[in-house]
């Protein structure tokens, strides 16, 4: 079981501190890379919640080691269509 | 900033030759990519692995290179290297023929294909409806792998070992002078080459390579892919619809990655009719996907040459530039055994395989292409 559990993406079950680990570890400090490393964005959701919640949190989670690698950390990655969820069987028609 | 190495472009290719030459003790080396990692094609394609091609130069090279996925997952677990096999489907008589003789010639190079019956295809997957197929081809030593896990691991290796990884960082030009690259001027300046300048750009090579007066006769192709919703695992091997080309597979999350190839796709938009060509093909075979959802559709570029088969190795023009590019679809599954390969070369040794050496891009000057038919997706 996972010991802290700030939970910042319901779809993928992924913590504050997993972002937090992957940021000053293995030194991604980039919300596409962060992203795709943790799955964050990548469920049902498509990012909608926990994108911008970690968006909101990002200067405070990067800390002294990262800050200043410029603003293009800042991207906020590219939602892939569709927004919401939708049947395969609807395409099928 | 300088590097006794630069490697343009951190996806499969770059990360998987830095690796190599890490293991060979050097460790002064410098990735520039323009994006994330694995932001090209590495990151978009859907990490099938497999040696069942028809050309000499691919079975033996990706033979090779799958006996390096299951020896770097021994290595780094996290690599997560499956050998699931891939199924390709058929289901017209005239593929039968076609399929004995290829699975004639890859089997004289060691691949243990072999054609299957619809009951043995029920037994690979028994989760599928048979509907018009009529046989099939198993390749039980190919596999998957999840893109992401592979990529952003070598990353962290990489780093741990003190190998510099520049994202989010654009090579704007290769400087030349004498017959050798000197420099890469990047969006975050200028990258002094000590020794030898790699170019595994993808699709964006061509541009750059040109720009120093390399010809590479490179086309970009778009593909699309798409994923659906995690579901329960049910379908262990990639598998082929060979009439249409198009391809599924379920990853280790439990998302099913589809994909077929569209008429016209040159330009990088998403179409409705990808959607519909390929759901019309699998929920046929597989009607119980019908009410899972889709999650995400993206597209991604296949850097196709004439043959379709890569450019690896050193160019005329210069003596210290090595290309690594054209993998025409394959790139991602080649990266462990040109990795090896380009290791080698950048310290002066001849590669292993005289396949690889067939592969330079003065094959085109010559005329002496090799040519590759089974191309999915």
């Amino acid at each position: 079981m996972k010991k802290e559990t700030r939970v910042v993406c319901i779809c993928n079950d992924v913590t504050l501190e997993e972002v937090e680990k992957i940021i000053h570890e293995e030194k991604l400090s980039d919300l596409e890379s962060i992203k795709r490393r943790l799955r964050v964005g990548m469920g049902p959701c498509g990012g909608k919640y926990c994108i911008n919640l970690i968006l909101r949190m990002y200067p405070r989670l990067l800390g002294e080691d990262v800050r200043g690698k410029g603003d293009l950390e800042l991207m906020v990655p590219k939602n892939r269509p569709p927004v919401k969820p939708i049947p395969m069987g609807l395409f099928e028609v | 900033m300088e590097a006794e190495v630069v490697i343009v472009g951190a996806g499969s290719t770059g990360l998987f030759t830095a690796l190599y030459l890490t293991e060979l003790g050097l460790e002064d080396i410098i990735l520039v990519e323009r994006s994330y990692i694995g932001s090209g094609s590495s990151g978009r394609c859907a990490g099938g692995i497999r040696a069942s091609f028809s050309s000499k130069e691919h079975i033996v090279l990706m033979s090779e290179s799958i006996k390096l996925w299951r020896e770097l997952t021994e290595k780094f677990p996290e690599i997560g290297f499956r050998q699931k096999g891939y199924l390709w489907l058929l289901t017209r008589e005239e593929q039968i023929d076609t399929s004995k003789n290829l699975v004639a010639f890859q089997n004289t190079l060691g691949v243990p294909t072999r054609i299957v019956s619809r009951e043995g295809i029920e037994d690979i997957v028994p989760s599928i409806d048979l509907s018009d197929i009529i046989a099939g081809i198993y390749d039980p030593i190919a596999g998957k792998v999840y893109p992401f896990d592979v990529l952003y691991s070598l990353a962290h290796i990489l780093r741990e070992n003190g190998v510099e990884i520049l994202t989010h960082t654009n090579v704007e030009e290769i400087v030349v002078s004498n017959r050798r690259a000197v420099a890469v001027r990047t969006s975050r300046g200028r990258i002094k080459v000590k020794g030898h300048l790699i170019v595994a750009a993808g699709v964006w090579s061509r541009n750059l390579l040109r720009a120093i007066g390399i010809d590479l006769p490179m086309e970009a192709e778009v593909h699309h892919i798409l994923v659906t919703e995690e579901v329960r695992q049910f379908l262990d091997p990639l598998i082929i619809h060979v009439d249409t080309g198009a391809y599924m597979v379920q990853d280790p999350i439990g998302g099913v990655l589809m994909g077929v190839n569209i008429e016209d796709s040159y330009e990088d938009k998403l179409r409705a009719d990808f959607l519909r060509k390929v759901a019309r093909i699998w929920l046929k075979y597989f009607p119980q996907l019908r009410k899972v959802n889709l999650l995400r559709y993206w597209i991604g570029y296949y850097e196709v040459t004439p043959d379709h088969h890569p450019v690896i190795g050193s160019v005329p023009e210069y003596d210290n530039i090595l290309v690594a590019t054209g993998f025409s679809g394959h790139g991602f599954m080649m990266g462990p055994i040109v990795g090896l390969e380009l290791s080698r070369m950048i310290i002066g040794r001849e590669p292993y395989f005289k396949e690889t050496k067939k592969l330079t891009i003065d094959r085109f000057a010559r005329g002496e292409l090799i040519e590759e038919k089974a191309v999915i997706g």
